[in-house]
């Protein structure tokens, strides 16, 4: 099935805005996690675990879901397919397994926020609060791999889009 | 007959590489202590 050309102007437009902001909110949390760990006031220490919750919870969280939404039904909606080139599925390997990994984080983050609401974080989080670190920079690194790969679209067809495009040239010759 | 597809990608085998390897790093990281949930030492 093929879109519109309005409505797949539309998802498009969706899809990148979904894209990008998840990239620039994990990058705010990037910058909140080394606030976190580098700061010597404890009332900001305790501030940037609070509002990391925060926006992973009500920001991060839900543009994780979002272009796992679009994505899908853009490729399909399109001739591009979702498992015909390699680029496309390099891209959906890399928003699953983002999302995956930041669902596994959500306990660890959601930790972190009651002991700085409590104010009771120690040198023995010091471990867990570097890890946000680690874990956010790979974050930022695996999406902005996956915003480049949407932009420059490497060449390389799978087998299976190979197939279909023969099929469709064989259906489409008389 | 369909003519054999081209073979894969010298990017996409680069991808796939490092792909494996960060699996692998994050589960001897697991394997080693660094759990996903960290130190928790309070959490019931």
């Amino acid at each position: 099935m093929t879109m519109t050309r309005g409505l797949r102007k539309f998802v498009l437009s969706a899809h990148i805005t979904f894209a990008v902001s998840w990239l620039g909110a994990v990058a705010g949390f990037l910058a909140l996690a080394i606030v976190g760990v580098t700061s010597e006031d404890s009332q900001i220490v305790r501030a940037v675990y609070l509002a990391m919750e925060l926006i992973t919870r009500f920001v991060i969280v839900p543009l994780s879901f979002a272009p796992l939404i679009t994505g899908p039904i853009l490729s399909l909606g399109t001739p591009w397919g979702l498992f015909r080139h390699y680029w496309i599925l390099a891209k959906l390997l890399i928003t699953v397994l983002s999302t995956i990994i930041l669902l596994i984080h959500m306990q660890p983050i959601s930790y972190l926020s009651s002991e700085a609401a409590k104010g009771a974080l120690t040198s023995g989080d010091l471990q867990l609060q570097i890890q946000m670190i680690v874990a956010s920079s790979a974050a930022v690194i695996a999406l902005l791999v996956a915003n480049i790969l949407a932009v420059y679209k490497p060449k390389g067809m799978t087998p299976y889009g190979w197939r279909k495009q023969y099929e469709e040239r064989t259906l489409s010759q008389p | 007959m369909p003519q054999p597809p081209p073979s894969m990608p010298r990017w996409v085998k680069v991808f796939g590489i490092i792909f494996v390897a960060l699996i692998l790093l994050v589960v001897a990281m697991h394997l080693a202590g660094f759990n996903f949930g960290g130190h928790m030492p309070h959490m019931p």
